[in-house]
């Protein structure tokens, strides 16, 4: 598990150094770097993540990289059957503004952390659930 | 015209009386086809016998691997199926402006890839509901608003083009099936892998045919259509150009070659990213100064509040950003084609790769964010919700967490949301409560394909006269078929649809049933055991009230699902007895068990059983006379998990039993304690509100307590919702104190209880809602 990717978010020249464990967590990407020894060439950008978002990104999976890896995710079977409880780092983690909500959806499905992306999506009904139709019926 | 007919025949049920209900069906059911001179074969053999197919690959076993290796084999795919469709998507836009040869080649076989993919979507085994499918289902029956928009499965695919080089057929009388363009597809709906669930909804709308007096016809609206899934296809495929045509297949590269590619991909990416910092400002995530979100489902002042910002940005928005998601749609699933084709390339000639591959990258890296780029000066400026720029397939995970009635309003919400929320795969369950059926809305219900199906307390007969029939029934539960998951048929007793025949129908059709609730239907020992020997699958298994049954038919159900039940209820089998509760031991995964008013159990039986199954969630023993505290004290010790419990009525247990809880489940939070006298009193139960602060539900009826214990209540309790306080020695100022102090209250009982006024407790606390 030496190897370790330099990856560094699109809006800054901050590098972060990230070692195979957590190289593991990101499905999309893993396998560009494959046995190769990264830690030589010069950082990846990755397009789709902000430097801050990214920043969150790895402290989530650093918490998380004890984890059992989770059963593919049927598309149509509600994640809210697949994620039984969210502890309580991850409600403190994910407590955050609606800005940052969004960007770490959108990095947790670019880089294919499973996990992350579940329990976002989960929130995010979460804040849904609960408005009654008065409140947002409206029509155009 | 039409030289080759397909069918994949693996779906077509045996039995005729299913084809038949359908136009479609009837024409395609095989002793028909067969009849009138048509050959039946199975998709892959259309394909292999396709031109365009056979030019492209030698074998099939090729193209089987690199369709797997693009889509199938890898589980993160369908995951993230977002970003790598996305990708896969991007590759191939840069391939298809790299030849002209080469571009007909992808559209050609963009078109096969849509097939054998929307083949094998499981996806399309759900069905487009409306919000009126949960609440109100016999109205959409009666409209029969759903009815057309669900072709049956068992047709498959046809294909009707210009390739001249199909096998022969013979002529086909029968069946004519226009298009335009001269193609048409009938989605097949059973076994489909693709990931997107986007491509689902594009997949729905285009392959659903609409039957209007024996002719097919595309439904599709012009504004909807996608231009490139229809091509009519070019002459040149016939004449064999496209042999010459060098495919691209990445995944087959050599390690060698694939370290050196991802190099220059690196050091292009990072040239090129460099570049592109257009908003950075915008995008600079230190501006955490937005109003903090709470997580909780509970805190509903913040969701109002996402809700109202929600719709103001709606509210204001132009109409040019309608256009813009549009657009960008429309880019998404024209790169999804592109994707399903490439898994009909072949091998690629490697030292072209490295130009195209670093482009692709960072097309693949821009396209998912773009859409966010471009709309966040508006996002800045608050005319444009943030939530508005999330992909659709993302949509739909979060979407697929709602229960209904939220997803309801929050249909009601905008106009993308409502497209969003229609999706297929969110409507799957069909509720009927205490509805009379017929034969004909049986067989509607069969052709929705829900995933779950509950028939609880309806009837047969409709008041006209009109009643199911064995016919009715059957064809539901065929057509349902491997597709239902939950079925229940609670309390359907009135002939001829008992819960009985329903049962039998079900075993025959739907093998992957895994939550089954017969209760009440007063089923025998030998339904029980036709249970158990024909679903495999099943994982929660209700059979309250069916008084019949005995420990053997259920010996041979724990026997056989041991290892697999997470739920067994069989309050009110009176016949079972301690032969059982043993057996009951070795369940080990069991989280839910319901052995309430089983007379024959003995308190130490209960105790040594439980005390085994340590996942053990929700526990009802209600009216278990014969329990001891003994037993339960040893239950609560190695029962630590337990959240629910219910000990009505078990009039032996006295105050230790409540203060062992106290001690043991901290993570208690519902308890029903109603009638034990002995049990509850003041002191035990505020000891037991003082240790369990996670109680949500509680009921206390029929208990001594006084009003010193609604004081308790009101102090400790911060999550108490739910409160029973029926025939307490408690009055009407005990009452309103702990209305008034209450602040998560939201429903309360009190029955039997003199001189309280609903009107006045609602004035100190409007939330609560008071029954008396």
């Amino acid at each position: 598990m030496a190897t370790i990717a330099q990856l560094k978010g699109w809006d800054s020249e901050e590098v972060f150094n990230v070692d195979g464990e957590i190289l593991n967590q990101f499905s999309s990407i893993k396998e560009l770097f494959g046995n190769a020894d990264a830690s030589n060439s010069e950082p990846l950008s990755l397009p789709n993540v902000s430097a801050a978002t990214f920043q969150k990104v790895i402290e989530w999976c650093k918490h998380h990289k004890d984890d059992p890896s989770l059963p593919p995710l049927k598309c149509n079977k509600a994640i809210s059957e697949q994620i039984k409880d969210v502890s309580d780092w991850d409600r403190e983690f994910l407590h955050v503004d609606q800005k940052t909500l969004c960007e770490l959806i959108l990095a947790a499905g670019y880089l294919g952390i499973d996990g992350l992306f579940r329990l976002t999506c989960k929130t995010v009904a979460d804040m849904i659930s609960g408005t009654t139709s008065d409140e947002n019926n409206f029509q155009h | 015209m039409s030289d080759c007919i397909s069918l994949s025949d693996d779906r077509l049920p045996s039995s005729s009386v299913v084809d038949s209900y359908h136009p479609i069906n009837a024409w395609l059911s095989p002793s028909l086809l067969e009849e009138n001179g048509i050959k039946l074969c199975t998709f892959e053999d259309a394909i292999r016998s396709y031109p365009s197919y056979s030019c492209s690959s030698d074998s099939e076993s090729e193209l089987q691997q690199n369709y797997s290796d693009k889509c199938g084999t890898s589980p993160k795919m369908s995951n993230m199926d977002f970003t790598s469709s996305v990708s896969d998507g991007n590759q191939l836009d840069q391939q298809f402006q790299m030849e002209d040869t080469f571009k007909s080649t992808v559209k050609e076989k963009e078109y096969i890839g849509d097939i054998k993919q929307s083949n094998k979507d499981p996806l399309v085994d759900t069905w487009v509901g409306s919000k009126e499918a949960e609440l109100n289902f016999s109205n959409v029956l009666a409209s029969g608003e759903v009815s057309h928009s669900t072709s049956q499965s068992s047709s498959a695919l046809s294909l009707s083009g210009e390739c001249s080089d199909s096998p022969p057929v013979p002529s086909i009388p029968v069946i004519e099936i226009e298009s335009e363009k001269g193609t048409l597809l009938l989605g097949n709906r059973n076994g489909f892998t693709t990931p997107t669930a986007a491509q689902t909804l594009k997949l729905t709308e285009q392959c659903e045919p609409q039957f209007v007096d024996g002719v097919v016809k595309n439904t599709n609206s012009p504004k909807d259509k996608n231009p490139s899934l229809s091509p009519p296809f070019p002459d040149r495929v016939a004449n064999g150009d496209i042999e010459s045509v060098p495919p691209i297949d990445l995944n087959l590269l050599s390690p060698k070659q694939t370290k050196s590619k991802q190099k220059s991909v690196k050091s292009k990416l990072s040239k090129s990213t460099s570049t592109k910092p257009k908003s950075a400002a915008v995008l600079n995530p230190a501006s955490t100064s937005g109003l903090p979100l709470k997580p909780a489902p509970s805190d509903t002042s913040q969701t109002r509040q996402i809700a109202r910002e929600i719709k103001l940005r709606v509210q204001k928005k132009p109409k040019e950003i309608a256009k813009e998601i549009k657009r960008r749609v429309q880019q998404q699933s024209r790169k999804k084609e592109l994707f399903s084709s490439q898994q009909f390339q072949q091998l690629p000639a490697t030292d072209q790769l490295t130009s195209y591959d670093s482009k692709c990258f960072n097309d693949i890296a821009f396209q998912t964010y773009d859409v966010y780029n471009e709309l966040s000066p508006r996002i800045q400026a608050g005319d444009l919700s943030i939530w508005q720029c999330l992909p659709e397939e993302i949509w739909l995970h979060i979407l697929s967490c709602l229960p209904l009635p939220d997803l309801h309003s929050f249909m009601l919400t905008c106009h993308d949301f409502n497209r969003i929320s229609h999706d297929r795969s969110l409507w799957t369950k069909i509720n009927l409560y205490k509805k009379e059926l017929s034969d004909e809305e049986l067989v509607k219900i069969g052709a929705l394909k829900p995933e779950c199906l509950s028939i609880n307390q309806c009837a047969g007969v409709k008041l006209n006269g009109l009643s199911v029939s064995n016919k009715g029934m059957r064809e539901m539960f065929s057509s349902l078929g491997k597709s239902l998951n939950h079925l229940s048929t609670a309390s359907c007793v009135m002939s001829p649809m008992t819960g009985e025949v329903l049962l039998h129908h079900a075993l025959l059709h739907c093998p992957n049933i895994c939550y089954l609730d017969i209760s009440w239907c007063n089923l025998s020992d030998r339904d029980i055991e036709l249970v158990a020997g024909s679903l495999n699958n099943i994982t929660c298994l209700l059979l309250n009230g069916n008084q019949m049954i005995t420990d053997s038919s259920l010996l041979q159900v724990l026997e056989i699902m041991s290892h697999q039940l997470l739920q067994l209820e069989v309050q009110g089998c009176f016949k079972l007895s301690n032969s059982t509760l043993s057996r009951l031991a070795s369940c080990k995964q069991i989280e839910t068990l319901n052995i309430g008013q089983c007379h024959r159990f003995s308190s130490s039986h209960v105790m040594q059983s439980l005390c085994q199954l340590p996942l053990l969630k929700s526990l009802n023993m209600k009216s278990m006379k014969q329990l001891r505290d003994s037993s339960l004290r040893q239950i609560v010790k190695r029962c630590p998990k337990l959240e629910q419990l219910v000990i009505s009525q078990c009039s032996s247990l006295t105050q230790k039993s409540l203060v062992e809880m106290a001690c043991g489940l901290s993570d208690l939070k519902t308890l029903e304690v109603s009638s034990c006298k002995e049990c509850v009193t003041d002191v035990s139960l505020s000891t037991l509100l003082h240790n369990c602060k996670m109680l949500q539900s509680l009921d206390v009826s029929a208990n001594p307590i006084t009003n010193s214990s609604l004081e308790v209540i009101a102090s400790t309790s911060d999550h108490m919702t739910d409160l029973k306080l029926n025939f307490c020695s408690i009055n009407e100022a005990g009452i309103r104190d702990l209305v008034s102090s209450s602040t998560h209250l939201r429903k309360l009982q009190i029955y039997g209880i003199k001189g309280v006024s609903v009107e006045e407790l609602l004035k100190l606390n409007p939330k609560v809602v008071v029954e008396n």
